[in-house]
């Protein structure tokens, strides 16, 4: 499968020849803090409402550099991070058609990040992948194309909507065992919503979506046989000497969503719910394939918001509740070496291991609105999560609980001047408290090092207290000899430090500039 | 069970508009199965094995010391469980796939003794699939044996690999003197550790072993004894490869080997041990095009054998004793080797990651032993038999008893510096060797 590669300069160079916007604006990036907040279709899981959202049209072009060091991380996380990311997004109405749709690449250069030995994203929740003892660099890009479109039809009481995506990813790694990695991923979510009135709205979709990804490990060096590790979860693994092996990873998910709608003139109520379900296949081998495991994922998510419309004070509460499980299930496979049907015979399968996260959260967030953005906005969230993985034979788990607590707090500054020049000042400071955690290993394998040391690492990152804080400063002018566009400077600090001293903290150094239109 | 072999990487050339229609309706329809088959699953408990032994053979009697082992050597599980009679269960068995061995004695009429083994391979056990049974097989206690194995080479230096070193100590494990003339030394096929094991003729069902290359000692009948305690070492090259032009990082000194596998090479010219005969390579007597004997340095398989008196093998002249390996299209010809006559087997492999991958016959070797990696200068060697109180055993004459239960797992230490005539084995009296 071949990859088309965008050139992020010609698709900017597409949206600045696009349709034009139906009206000047001097808005400031708080007009994408306004849409999350009170666009719930445009937001949520049913693109189809994205009509009922009232969103003026906007273009965005961003160029982001990104900078992260520390010592707190986790273990499979790099020493040192850099990112730099395009992103273009717009927004258009065309007649009664709304259309919304980005595109982002990511460049990304990890450097000395340990374990990790064969998948792009190690945090993507998939248990069966492969480590090796030693540090390494890798080097990724990723391509991101979204979009949305909503279509009422004529009556006006049902509206049609499609979201989709792509997704496309490269990762190398930059030390034996080499590895080239390579990520697809397509997504659509076809729904419509009924309108009965002028208050009530009822949204149904389905989502889907498909993924691949093909991960292949070489050896460059023979003077050195490699020492690898095929983790099968919680520590479980088996050994491996050389090249490391070929994995193919295929998944699909399908899933439905619910959302309702109360439009009051005094405030908008909405709960919405989505429910997937989705299996990872883990195939060894491209030439004789051979089913290795697969993951089985069932996902809950529901919501329930509420939206003052105040002119001078708005208000919004939601609360969230998310339900997440995964199964690992091993296969075991015999070799036929039969002249007719030469291959691997899948004898049986097993529920090897579980892994549980319950999330509940509360967000309450007062603004006082000013045209498409905000003059000032305060927020706090508060949230607990549960997780529990287990690897039922023999008995691994690793069980903790955690709470978390928010504020944030943003005011935008207008200077007054002929180039309305506005500063948008934000800061957040947060806390994570782990308060339960229990950790036993119990893979029979004692002499394998690496494994218990990835598990022992990682369960002690995740379950480390922490305070974090983060400022940004944006700056937004008009361009001069463009009308209609404004540009804008973001420098953003984000800082981490875990309350046991010995961890240490990580920092984050983000520098963007874009373009609204 | 139900075979899969996914392949949708078809090769035939395609329109885009197709390529994209398959691109989304084969993800749906493999993927109903993926859905079938996980949600399908249970979540994994421990069973109850049921191990049945078949074991007929009319001379044996007097089963005793029955053992029964179950590997599983990916997930590191190892259960073992003493039994008598002919069924044995061992609980707490977590499902997964394992090699089942069972190991024993017998005596008969005569007084003979008979090492029983019995091994099923790759074998999976789970829930519906809770009983096997295992076939044992009989093999005379062999007073010829493999002592110590020196294959994996080493490095020089400068870091570049050194495999002219390798050899091959044979010990007389009994309380007689035997006679080394004409019995015949073998590396097996596949050379390597491989889970692509070879397919053979029905036919044979499985009353042969593969070998590669055959050589045997020369001697008209009784030119070289070997007496209780004493060894030999049969060399690739009988050099001190200690030496500068050689390799000063090698641990072996050969020059007082007794035997060589000389393979008129001008580069390594015959040295002054005594050339073993080669007998057999790729269905004739000729050694081959080219002239180096180097068994792999991952770890080979290697036999020891003699036929009775009063039968003729030979592979060259009888082509019936000759066989290409079914399962590719090569046509190196292998020589059968009856079971029946093997007096000792050695399975090594390139690490316990290869532990699956049993290729020798389980009645010959129930187990594999190995170093772990390449060139790195280390050997297996066999372990002397203890007794009860954990001393080695020996004979009135003082020589040591090796352990010979005919399984490598269990009867060699894996990875040591070679020692040539460890625990204080003698050279032979005709030996002219000048070291030990």
């Amino acid at each position: 499968m071949t990859i088309n590669r965008f050139s992020p300069v010609l698709l900017v160079l597409l949206i600045l020849k696009g349709i034009p916007l139906t009206q000047a604006q001097q808005r400031d990036v708080g007009v994408f803090e306004r849409i999350r907040l009170e666009s719930q279709w445009q937001h949520g899981n049913v693109g189809a409402g994205m009509t009922l959202d009232s969103i003026a049209s906007f273009r965005n072009v961003e160029l982001t550099y990104e900078h992260t060091s520390g010592k707190f991380r986790s273990p499979l996380s790099g020493e040192k991070e850099q990112n730099i990311n395009v992103t273009a997004q717009e927004y258009i109405r065309l007649k009664e058609l709304r259309l919304w749709g980005k595109f982002s690449f990511l460049q990304n250069l990890t450097d000395s990040a340990g374990y990790n030995a064969s998948i792009s994203d190690p945090f993507r929740g998939m248990p069966y992948y492969v480590i090796d003892p030693y540090r390494s660099d890798w080097r990724k890009q990723l391509y991101d194309l979204q979009f949305c479109a909503s279509l009422p039809l004529p009556n006006r009481r049902i509206l049609l909507g499609m979201r989709g995506g792509y997704h496309a990813g490269l990762a190398a790694k930059q030390r034996d065992p080499r590895v080239d990695t390579r990520t697809f991923t397509l997504c659509f979510s076809p729904s419509l919503v009924y309108v009965p009135s002028s208050r009530h709205r009822l949204g149904l979709g389905i989502d889907f979506r498909s993924m691949k990804e093909d991960s292949q490990m070489r050896q460059e060096s023979y003077s050195k046989d490699q020492e690898y590790f095929e983790l099968y979860g919680l520590g479980h693994a088996i050994r491996g000497l050389g090249g490391g092996r070929v994995t193919d990873y295929k998944g699909l998910c399908w899933g439905l969503q619910g959302q309702y709608q109360y439009d009051h003139p005094l405030f908008l109520a909405q709960g919405s719910i989505l429910g997937t379900s989705g299996v990872e296949d883990v195939f060894f081998s491209f030439s004789m394939p051979r089913k290795d495991a697969s993951l089985l994922e069932k996902r809950v998510e529901s919501s329930v918001t509420f939206l003052s419309k105040g002119k001078e004070v708005r208000h919004r509460i939601q609360g969230q509740v998310g339900w997440h499980e995964r199964s690992g299930i091993q296969y075991m496979n015999k070799r036929d070496a039969s002249e007719s049907s030469l291959g691997w015979i899948r004898v049986h399968g097993d529920k090897r291991s579980v892994f549980v996260d319950n999330e509940y959260s509360l967000h309450y967030t007062v603004y006082r609105p000013l045209q498409e953005s905000y003059r000032w906005l305060f927020e706090t969230n508060a949230g607990y999560l549960y997780s529990r993985d287990t690897y039922l034979l023999p008995h691994s788990a690793q069980e903790y609980r955690q709470w978390m607590a928010e504020i944030r707090g943003n005011h935008v500054f207008d200077f007054g001047d002929r180039r309305h020049t506005s500063l948008l000042a934000q800061v957040r400071g947060g806390y994570i408290k782990t308060f339960q955690r229990e950790f036993v290993y119990g893979s029979l394998h004692e002499d394998y090092t690496p494994p218990k040391q990835l598990e022992t690492q990682n369960f002690a990152f995740l379950t480390s207290s922490s305070l974090d804080g983060e400022c940004a400063l944006t700056l937004t002018t008009d361009v001069p000899s463009l009308s209609h566009t404004r540009t804008y400077l973001r420098l953003l600090y984000r800082g981490r430090t875990a309350l046991r001293s010995e961890l240490g903290s990580r920092t984050t150094w983000n520098a963007s500039v874009g373009f609204l239109f | 069970m139900d075979s899969n072999y996914p392949s949708p990487y078809n090769t035939l050339p395609m329109t885009s508009s197709i390529r994209l229609l398959l691109f989304l309706i084969l993800p749906l329809l493999s993927g109903c199965q993926s859905f079938h088959e996980a949600y399908r699953a249970k979540p994994i408990a421990p069973l109850r094995a049921t191990i049945e032994l078949k074991a007929d053979d009319p001379e044996w009697k007097d089963f005793t010391d029955l053992t029964v082992k179950l590997d599983n050597y990916e997930e590191g599980v190892h259960l073992s469980q003493k039994f008598e009679g002919k069924t044995v269960q061992v609980e707490g068995v977590i499902p997964g796939i394992y090699t089942i061995s069972v190991s024993g004695t017998a005596s008969s009429t005569h007084k003979e003794t008979f090492l029983l083994k019995g091994n099923q391979v790759n074998y999976p056990l789970f829930e519906g699939q809770e009983r096997v049974q295992i076939t044992m097989n009989g093999l005379k206690v062999s007073p010829l044996v493999f002592k110590e194995i020196y294959y994996a080479g080493s490095r020089t230096p400068l870091k570049a690999i050194y495999f002219r070193d390798q050899y091959y100590e044979i010990y007389n494990n009994s309380g007689k003197t035997i006679y080394l003339d004409g019995i015949y030394f073998a590396n097996l096929h596949p050379d390597k550790s491989t889970k692509k094991v070879p397919i053979w003729p029905e036919s044979d069902a499985g009353k042969y072993v593969y070998a590669r290359r055959i050589w045997k000692f020369p001697g008209a009948g009784k030119d070289y004894p070997l007496a209780s305690g004493e060894s030999v070492i049969i060399a690739q090259f009988a050099a001190n490869h200690k030496l500068p032009q050689y390799n000063p990082l090698s641990p072996a000194d050969l020059s007082g080997a007794e035997f060589e596998f000389n393979m008129d090479n001008p580069k390594f010219p015959d040295q002054p041990a005594i050339d073993m005969v080669h007998v057999f390579y790729d269905g004739s007597a000729l050694k081959g095009r080219i002239p180096q004997y180097l068994t792999p340095v991952f770890g080979g398989a290697f036999i020891l054998f003699a036929p009775p008196e009063n039968e003729e093998w030979d592979p060259v002249s009888d082509q019936t004793l000759q066989t290409p390996d079914l399962g590719t299209s090569a046509k190196t010809l292998y020589a059968k080797v009856p079971i029946r006559y093997v007096l000792d087997a050695v399975e090594c492999i390139d690490n316990e990651s290869m532990a699956g991958a049993k290729r020798v016959a389980p009645a010959l070797d129930a187990g594999m032993t190995w170093v772990g990696s390449t060139y790195n200068g280390l050997a297996v060697t066999r372990k002397p038999q203890p007794d009860e109180d954990g001393n080695p055993l020996t004979w009135s004459t003082g020589a040591f008893i090796l352990q010979d239960t005919n399984d490598s797992s269990e009867d060699f230490e894996r990875g040591v510096p070679p020692i040539l005539r460890r625990y204080g084995a003698k050279k032979p009296s005709w030996s002219t060797s000048q070291t030990n």
